[in-house]
């Protein structure tokens, strides 16, 4: 299926490829990763996804030292491998979302990643709501777990984890305490004595920070030693919701809700409320291969239908693009199963190079969360050396 | 309408035969209702009326 290079082969340790002139036009492998003495066709292989017209083929990821032995090419990768050819690119970044490369690692590696900023980088959520008063018509538990869902803007290291099933008492090191406090005025609409009508929304941006400490300790059991903002930190950036108009609850005339909410630390792995990311998720990096050299009709048809963002006329015919646009993948997939144009045409996608993207909550800007997950991912790592 | 909201509103007090509030389930006009009165709201007339919610301090897990 893939035409055979003549090109020079490198070795085993040779880092990038890529630059070395000697490959000729045909050769449309691109050389990303350490390449050893292998035929191209098991380089394809071992480097590329084939995208086909029902499925996907060659999606197995060699990691095995011993893959190609039969070859008589070790498959093996030091830590300086690693360190030569990992490498992370950003390509979008602001306050709620990256997107970056991750290049040169195992599917392990991203999807560990991918599960720890999932599950395990912590933040601070809403766990206990004691409530003084609810007579609206969403039910007491229904607010509570609504509340818990509402991402807090405090900075989860400023805490700490309250001790094991709710053993350690409440301070202020490790409960934030907010309150609510909602009521809606005028009469029920619709009776003889209505005035006023209509409802009142009840939004997050309700919910107050009382740095000082529960209110009503009696009944909470939260007493703080100390107010929450004489911490510098806390005093310049007053714990809040992300988000201010989240709705809580719709009242009606008359119709109040009042309660106060405990924050604590916590991880997803736990519950859903502490994932610091609304998700984080990679694809592969799509590669469109021509596998012919192409002029005249064909290329013109081709240039035709995906534009001048896939294709390109250049000196020696027609070129692809580096990274054809997202749109564009499932047309050249189901374009290159037409018999007319398997032979000519093939989408692929890249084992070791990853597009990986960051949806934080807005909690913790997303650049902070790939480096604590990577900062977790290097002491796990580290926690399994001390066993061995 | 609703003015001071204390703890003592929400139950009869036998010492000092106040009364207890109670809503009207016509318009949502609050009654105070003494031992002996008729059940009946003093604005509408309605005869059905409901007990307020105390304000007893009740704990979730918000899960």
């Amino acid at each position: 299926m893939t035409r055979s290079s003549t090109g020079k082969r490198k070795s085993s340790k040779g880092g990038k490829d890529g630059a070395s002139g000697s490959a000729p036009a045909e050769t449309r492998l691109e050389r990303d990763f350490a390449v050893s003495g292998l035929p191209d066709y098991l380089e394809a292989q071992r480097t590329r996804v084939f995208c086909g017209a029902e499925s996907n083929t060659s999606a197995k990821y060699f990691g095995s030292a011993h893959s190609y032995a039969t070859h008589g090419v070790s498959n093996s990768k030091t830590f300086k491998d690693f360190e030569e050819g990992m490498s992370i690119r950003v390509r979008k970044l602001n306050e709620e979302m990256m997107e970056f490369d991750l290049i040169g690692v195992s599917p392990s590696f991203a999807n560990a990643l991918r599960r720890i900023l999932i599950s395990e980088v912590p933040t601070m959520a809403i766990e206990h709501v004691f409530f003084l008063n609810n007579t609206s018509t969403i039910p007491d538990e229904v607010v509570a777990h609504r509340l818990g869902l509402i991402p807090i803007a405090a900075d989860p290291s400023m805490f700490s984890y309250r001790g094991d099933a709710a053993g350690e008492a409440k301070n202020e090191k490790n409960t934030i305490v907010l309150k609510l406090r909602a009521s809606c005025h005028g009469k029920k609409p619709g009776g003889k004595t209505n005035q006023g009508n209509g409802y009142g929304k009840v939004k997050s941006s309700e919910l107050k920070w009382v740095p000082a400490g529960s209110e009503i300790p009696e009944e909470t059991g939260v007493n703080f030693t100390s107010s929450q903002d004489t911490t510098p930190e806390l005093k310049s950036n007053p714990v809040r919701p992300v988000h201010e108009d989240i709705l809580i609850a719709k009242l009606s005339a008359g119709q109040e809700i009042e309660l106060e909410a405990h924050c604590t630390k916590g991880t997803g792995a736990e519950h859903a409320k502490w994932s610091p990311v609304a998700t984080a998720w990679y694809r592969l990096c799509p590669e469109v291969v021509l596998l012919q050299d192409m002029a005249g009709g064909a290329a013109e048809e081709l240039l035709e239908t995906f534009g001048s963002s896939v294709f390109s006329m250049g000196p020696s015919g027609l070129q692809a693009a580096q990274e054809p646009p997202l749109e564009c993948l499932e047309r050249i997939r189901a374009l290159s199963a037409e018999d007319e144009w398997k032979d000519k045409l093939q989408l692929r996608k890249k084992k070791e190079h990853y597009i990986f993207t960051i949806e934080s909550t807005g909690v913790v800007p997303p650049q902070e969360l790939l480096r604590t997950a990577l900062d977790i991912l290097s002491k796990k790592a580290q926690g399994i050396v001390l066993k061995l | 309408m609703n003015q001071g909201g204390t703890a003592a509103r929400y139950g009869y007090n036998a010492a000092t035969g106040e009364g207890v509030w109670y809503v009207c389930g016509e318009c949502g006009a609050e009654n105070k209702v003494k031992p002996g009165d008729t059940i009946q709201c003093r604005e509408c007339g309605y005869r059905i009326l409901y007990k307020k919610r105390t304000r007893r301090v009740v704990q979730y897990e918000a899960r």
